[in-house]
């Protein structure tokens, strides 16, 4: 996942404060705690974000990242790259 | 998720600059064609820029209707002139129109509208219905509202179209992201999948026909020998 605009800094746990309070508005406490979301990496620079859920929770994780429009006071969105079954197929196909 | 085209059936960019950035955007996340609300010399114009994107631009018009003679003048005065027409409905009267008017391509129900959706108006419906994602994106309220909307569509087995309604690069979500979000409001994601793109590829591919020349009605087409 990553942020666009690409030049904007934007701090961490700004981003990761987002995500879980727009998943909690989106599907509740209990749906949270469904979807288990957990912040696996963040990328040199933040321009990219891994984040593990449970597999069938995987589209309304998405859902979530996608109704996000503003982090830390800066009009941005995140967009997902890609989505993979394994951390490790994950960071292979990113080449981390 | 690949061999699917998607189109972003409605994107409003506010001068050619903006566009044009929304064009690149719309490529990178993997979009194939865009419909565009814009004046037609700003259309030509973005249409010559973005020649090498492998990106179909199309032009839309969208209407704001109160009554029913609003909804008949607009199609008159439209469908000629655009590939695609949407209403937005402002009253019930209106809506019941144009969800039947063979000549309204799409009707965008949009939830921050004082109008309510019910079931007698989704039963004579033969359009598609449109829905914005900068409406889900803009407050709790509207994507409560869009969620029941999502609903009736489901039981009622309608046809759906989703877009985004940007006017900024920021607005834009990918199809994918899209799609998660309808499936997420309560459509099988494999209909949210064909709202991004049979269902509007299906609208151009027919509007293109019409206006041609190649398609005289819904069924008669021309055929040459």
């Amino acid at each position: 996942m990553k942020p666009f605009p690409e030049d904007v800094r934007l701090d961490k746990s700004d981003v990761w404060k987002a995500i879980q309070s727009s998943l909690r508005s989106l599907v509740g406490t209990l749906g949270y705690a469904d979807a288990n979301p957990y912040l696996i990496r963040v990328q040199k620079n933040l321009n990219g974000l891994v984040i593990r859920c449970d597999s069938k929770q995987v589209r309304t994780l998405v859902a979530a990242i996608a109704l996000i429009k503003d982090i830390g006071g800066e009009n941005v969105s995140l967009d997902v790259i890609r989505v993979s079954g394994t951390l490790k197929a994950m960071l292979k196909k990113l080449k981390y | 998720m690949g061999k699917r085209a998607f189109v972003d059936f409605w994107i409003r960019p506010r001068d050619v600059d903006v566009a044009k950035k929304m064009c690149e955007r719309a490529v990178k996340l993997g979009y194939s064609a865009l419909v565009v609300e814009a004046s037609k010399p700003m259309l030509e114009e973005l249409k010559s820029d973005v020649k090498g994107y492998g990106l179909e631009l199309y032009s839309k018009a969208v209407v704001s209707v109160r009554a029913r003679s609003d909804v008949l003048e607009a199609a008159v005065k439209f469908r000629h002139n655009h590939d695609v027409l949407t209403m937005q409905c402002l009253t019930r009267d209106a809506a019941l129109v144009a969800l039947r008017d063979g000549r309204v391509d799409t009707v965008a129900l949009r939830p921050s509208d004082l109008m309510t959706f019910d079931r007698h108006m989704l039963s004579v419906t033969r359009n598609s219905i449109e829905l914005m994602l900068v409406d889900a994106i803009s407050d709790v309220a509207a994507l409560q509202k869009m969620r029941s909307l999502v609903r009736f569509i489901d039981i009622k087995g309608l046809s759906v179209v989703f877009s985004s309604s940007a006017s900024s690069p920021v607005e834009q979500r990918g199809p994918f992201e899209a799609a998660c979000l309808i499936n997420a409001l309560g459509l099988n994601f494999e209909r949210s999948l064909d709202a991004l793109s049979t269902v509007p590829l299906n609208i151009l591919f027919r509007n293109r026909a019409k206006l041609s020349g190649k398609m005289v009605q819904e069924g008669v087409w021309f055929v040459e020998g």
